[in-house]
């Protein structure tokens, strides 16, 4: 966003609320609930360099105004909507209402609520809590135009055979033997720019288990690792990100 | 300060400054003539088109609108909207642009319902503009119009068979280079869409937003360094062209 000049100093700012926690339900005639539980991040960009300079807060949208406008938006959604069409929504109201708006960061965090299924059926209004959360980026300039990044976070998965690492860098600091049988697990967290998935960004740390040796003097034996008995880990753990993008060329 | 603001006659100007390859200036004087005469259709016909050309879908369709507003007939700005939806990926208003197209012409319209439905199936539009084409397969309009509406769908080789059918029949137009450039760009035909896009710039140097396409295409192939000229080549003829700064970031990391 295009920033001021202010005494030779170039000025920028946002503000907003965050971790606005909003839950909506939609009743339909058939007698099934649906539901959602939403976690909403807001940043505005505006023009109100004169709170920052003058004491003079006639521009500023008061961050609970934004609270409020979250479920007064969420209220008025009568038929049920995707996190991403109220992201939109919620971010194209606030570059229109407020002159003084020109852009609007809206980030929502979806946990995943999922029906409950009673003997094969889907239950009506039963829910329980599933595993990946749902995540959503929204940047809308008052001209119209949006810019959206879809993802999931908290994906976890693991694999208990079929996974090496070998090949690696061996130097003077390297301890670490090659392995061609280990479990591999990971939390997953994706995000790809929406609709036209054209960046890719993956984020996956490695949950390390590590084989279990326990020996004493004694007892060379207590326990003896085979692919069998692990130590899962928390920290230190490997890091591994990856992009991919592809422009879209226009007609 | 537009200083094209109470010339005498701004459209004139635009349209010599647009003929010229001069996009940003034309934009200017087009402007001030849509301030003069806000019900001109063509002023924000020809602004909308520069646009586009300068690389800037959102502006473009901004005024097309407006043209539309003032000229709900004319097929150039039924067809460059449905264009602009089409680079903008909304599948709904595209459809509705290009089956206005269909509906506004004098010698399709009986193809079309008396009535404009509420919602359009891709494939319902799509074979109407094939039952146009048997009509008149000279017609490179009718060609045209299928191309971009198979690079909705993502059909492209049949954007592609379309585009270079237009082609034969209009050789020398710069846009439908650009089109098919485009279309092989986005199924990763990189090479062909490098070959079609000289071909658009060969027939108007200026033309930034076939400029900014060429640099996507060095970039798919790796070749960042060459991106990065043709990159700036558009910049420096539109400063504005917000994608080809973003384009540029990446290929300079």
């Amino acid at each position: 966003m295009a920033g001021k000049e202010l005494d030779g100093f170039h000025f920028e700012q946002m503000h907003g609320k965050d971790r606005v926690r909003v839950a909506r339900v939609w009743r339909a005639r058939d007698g099934r609930h649906f539901m959602v539980e939403w976690n909403v991040s807001i940043s505005l960009f505006s023009d109100c360099i004169a709170a920052y300079v003058r004491d003079d807060n006639s521009d500023i949208v008061a961050t609970d105004t934004m609270k409020n406008t979250v479920y007064a938006k969420a209220k008025e959604c009568t038929e049920q909507l995707s996190v991403e069409d109220f992201a939109i929504l919620l971010a194209k109201h606030f570059t229109s209402f407020y002159s003084q708006v020109s852009g609007a960061i809206v980030k929502i965090v979806e946990k995943p609520w999922e029906r409950v299924y009673i003997d094969g059926q889907p239950h009506e209004h039963g829910f329980k809590l599933g595993s990946e959360k749902h995540t959503v980026e929204v940047f809308v300039k008052k001209s119209g135009a949006v810019k959206l990044v879809s993802g999931i976070e908290e994906l976890s998965v693991l694999k208990t055979t079929k996974s090496g690492f070998e090949g690696f860098i061996r130097d003077k600091y390297t301890a670490l033997p090659e392995t061609r049988e280990r479990i591999l697990a990971t939390e997953v967290t994706a995000s790809w720019r929406f609709p036209d998935i054209s960046a890719v960004q993956l984020k996956m740390p490695n949950l390390h288990f590590l084989p279990v040796n326990i020996s004493s003097k004694d007892n060379p034996a207590i326990v003896k690792f085979n692919d069998d008995v692990f130590l899962p880990t928390d920290d230190p753990h490997g890091s591994i990100q990856a992009s991919l993008s592809h422009f879209w060329s226009r007609m | 300060m537009n200083p094209y603001v109470g010339h005498p006659n701004p459209l004139k100007e635009g349209q010599e400054l647009f003929r010229k390859g001069l996009l940003s200036e034309a934009i200017l004087a087009l402007e001030a003539e849509v301030l003069k005469n806000p019900n001109n259709s063509e002023g924000w016909r020809l602004l909308g088109i520069a646009h586009a050309e300068n690389d800037d879908d959102q502006q473009a369709i901004a005024a097309m609108m407006k043209a539309e507003e003032a000229d709900p007939t004319n097929l150039e700005v039924l067809l460059a909207l449905g264009v602009s939806h089409t680079n903008e990926l909304e599948q709904a208003a595209a459809l509705r642009y290009l089956y206005g197209w269909l509906h506004h012409h004098p010698k399709y319209k009986a193809l079309t319902s008396l009535e404009t439905p509420e919602s359009f199936y891709h494939a319902d539009v799509a074979r109407l503009y094939n039952d146009a084409a048997e009509m008149s397969p000279e017609d490179a309009d009718v060609h045209i119009v299928l191309g971009v509406l198979y690079n909705l769908s993502r059909e492209y080789d049949r954007a592609i068979a379309s585009f270079q059918t237009a082609l034969k029949l209009k050789p020398h137009d710069y846009s439908l280079w650009n089109k098919l450039g485009a279309t092989q760009a986005n199924s990763v035909q990189s090479a062909d869409a490098i070959l079609a896009y000289q071909r658009a710039l060969d027939l108007k140097p200026n033309y930034v937003r076939a400029w900014a396409n060429m640099g996507i295409s060095y970039a798919n192939q790796g070749m960042y360094e060459d991106s990065i000229r043709y990159y700036v080549r558009a910049l420096a003829m539109n400063p504005k062209a917000d994608n080809a700064w973003q384009y540029l970031r990446i290929s300079l990391r």
